[in-house]
């Protein structure tokens, strides 16, 4: 075995003890005689190994359990409720791209809409409030003339005449 | 684990709470370390966790006994735990602000102890956050569980090889962080 096969099974076989007995020992061999591949069989020892013996195990908390319990009692109640519920609350909370841009989509085509409706509300009010503004002119310059108020529209030539 | 004998988890499979009870006390202590381990963070572990009992007492029925319970649960959990990471991590790319860096750093970076050397657990969080979510399982089920690469190959659904592969890889970038943070 050269070196690079070596370094290979350090990093992998060796250390998890998952070589056979002759393998071991081939590789072992190579180690007395191979200073780099000692210093590396070290080093993966101590920077990979080392750091995760012993490491804590928490303990889940108390409130799992019930938190558990309480979900699957609510499924069974209402099963199929509970499936589409859960369906789209998983959709909402990691939208896929797809269902993010047509809720967009929709969300944007809403907003196009109240916004031309504004647009036609103003300019209605604003059309009304100009014909009332014209007749209150037109009222006033007849009246300042002497002239009968006879309404705008209703007889024109009257009105010129 | 004590091993779970048949009847119980057929009566769990049947909707027995007490029966699934018990399967929760004799698998709970590894599902949710794992699940911590490979999260990273207690918050999100017991989210994860959650969801991985409930799936399993949904999944009962089809369990077929041709294989460890350990070994299945194992499978769910890792399923879970990966996706899980994943979805956050793809999450937190479309929504980087310095608001949310910010929270990242404070849900995932355990709070600094008052000691100029970082305690075991500060080692293996920063090791950990160096490997992706596949590489991570390969070591949380390796090095922390101690499966053997087979237990490891069947709780992940993939070839021994890509164990191996795996490990291989998320040891050199564990060597090369260690490297790093000895330099500084």
């Amino acid at each position: 075995m050269n070196c690079k096969s070596i370094q290979n099974l350090l990093l992998t076989d060796y250390l998890d003890n998952e070589l056979d007995a002759r393998q071991q020992k081939i590789l072992e061999e190579h180690l007395v005689g191979c200073r780099a591949c000692q210093e590396l069989a070290l080093t993966v020892k101590q920077t990979v190994q080392k750091p995760f013996d012993h490491a804590e195990r928490p303990e889940p908390p108390a409130r799992l359990w019930k938190n558990i319990e309480s979900k699957i009692k609510k499924q069974h109640s209402h099963p199929a409720i509970f499936a589409i519920l859960e369906n789209i609350l998983e959709r909402m909370r990691f939208p896929r791209p797809a269902f993010a841009f047509s809720t967009i989509g929709a969300i944007l085509i809403m907003v196009f809409f109240m916004i031309k409706m504004s647009f036609y509300v103003q300019q209605r009010n604003y059309q009304q409030s100009a014909k009332q503004t014209i007749e209150e002119q037109i009222e006033y310059f007849a009246n300042n003339n002497g002239i009968e108020d006879t309404g705008f529209g209703t007889n024109t030539e009257e009105y010129f005449l | 684990m004590q091993d779970i004998s048949r009847e119980i988890i057929q009566k769990a499979a049947g909707g027995d709470m007490e029966a699934f009870g018990e399967i929760y006390n004799k698998t709970s202590g590894f599902v949710y370390n794992v699940a911590y381990r490979i999260v990273n963070n207690k918050e999100d572990a017991e989210e994860v966790a959650q969801d991985v009992f409930v799936n399993i007492f949904k999944k009962l029925g089809t369990f077929r006994f041709d294989a460890s319970f350990k070994t299945w649960a194992y499978r769910i959990t890792t399923n879970i735990s990966i996706n899980y990471l994943k979805r956050k991590i793809k999450q937190e790319r479309n929504h980087v602000s310095y608001d949310d860096a910010l929270e990242k750093k404070q849900i995932t970076e355990p709070a600094a102890p008052h000691t100029n050397e970082p305690g075991q657990e500060e080692v293996i969080h920063s090791l950990l956050a160096v490997l992706n979510p596949d590489q991570r399982a390969c070591i949380v089920l390796r090095n922390m569980e101690g499966l053997s690469y087979k237990e490891i190959a069947e709780s992940l659904n993939i070839n021994i090889n890509t164990v191996r592969s795996r490990l291989k890889r998320a040891r050199t970038l564990l060597l090369a962080k260690k490297t790093e943070v000895m330099k500084q």
